[in-house]
């Protein structure tokens, strides 16, 4: 396992760790951008476009480098995923996140 | 840079894992034992109650598998030589040779014994980590640790001191794994914060 990977896997592992004791705090940007996801996930394994994301009340008025940032900082933090195989700008609010907000 | 092969673990990888050892064997030995001895006395001697080095036997080991066997046992030498008394390395250094070995192959163990009842936990072979999982390696492992020390010790520790001595070298690991974890949390923390308001 190479380094890099290595530190990757660590940094997600205690991001994780901070927001499950109760220590990550989410931009209000960022708490837009994934309430907006999830919103408009219908059902858990959805795929959701960035665009749709986008045209969202609680998104639309967002800096393009604001909500570009927030979806970064969500898929670090594993709130969003993007799926193996999927194409580029497809999320997925994570499984088990669906019923906590 | 490469150490030969079979050993397979980089010049630096191999400074960071004991570098990380001893300074947590020194923030045991300084720190938490003094205070330790102050209120539990003698026990102090063979086992912490907040073992510090254990999370980094358990995060080598995750990260490196068993290539972090040789520099975790070069470091826990080191830090034997470096903080321990002298008086009790003399009489300790018989058990010494095992008690080190035995130490780092605990968490090798814990992680082998999960991987053979197919739920491998070594970093990259799971899409994503639950740091759970990794305190649950680390508590098998402070099990596997605790009742091994306890053997290689078992002519210097009294027999009326073994229950205790076993269940503080437990308690010690699993206390020390999760406040390393909780320290490394909190400066991956600092530097994210550093790197935003900057």
């Amino acid at each position: 396992m190479d380094r890099l990977r290595a530190i990757f896997e660590l940094r997600d592992m205690l991001r994780q760790m901070e927001r499950d004791i109760g220590l990550e705090d989410l931009s209000p940007a960022e708490k837009d951008v994934f309430q907006a996801a999830h919103t408009l996930t219908q059902a858990p394994g959805q795929l959701i476009e960035s665009d749709q994301i986008r045209q969202h009340r609680l998104a639309k008025n967002l800096a393009q480098a604001t909500f570009h940032r927030a979806l970064k900082t969500l898929l670090d933090l594993g709130f969003l995923e993007r799926p193996d195989g999927t194409r580029a700008k497809h999320y997925l609010v994570r499984r088990d996140l669906l019923h906590d907000s | 840079m490469k150490i030969a092969d079979g050993l397979g673990l980089s010049v630096s990888d191999t400074v960071i894992i004991v570098l990380a050892y001893v300074f947590c064997h020194g923030l045991t030995a300084w720190v938490v034992n003094p205070v330790q001895a102050y209120y539990l006395g003698d026990i102090t001697m063979f086992a912490s109650l907040v073992y510090l080095p254990h999370g980094v036997r358990v995060l080598s080991i995750w990260l490196c598998g068993w290539r972090a066997l040789l520099p975790l046992m070069i470091a826990a030498l080191l830090s034997e030589f470096l903080f321990t008394d002298a008086h009790v390395l003399e009489l300790t250094s018989y058990a010494l040779w095992l008690s080190i070995p035995v130490g780092a192959l605990s968490a090798y163990l814990a992680f082998e014994a999960l991987r053979i009842f197919g739920s491998s936990v070594y970093a990259g072979h799971s899409r994503r980590m639950d740091w759970r999982q990794l305190m649950l390696v680390g508590v098998l492992a402070s099990i596997f640790n605790s009742i091994g020390q306890t053997i290689v010790f078992a002519g210097v520790i009294s027999p009326g001191d073994q229950l205790s001595v076993v269940v503080t070298y437990a308690l010690g690991d699993m206390i020390g794994q999760a406040v390393t974890m909780l320290a490394l949390m909190m400066v991956f923390r600092t530097l994210r914060r550093m790197a935003q308001s900057g």
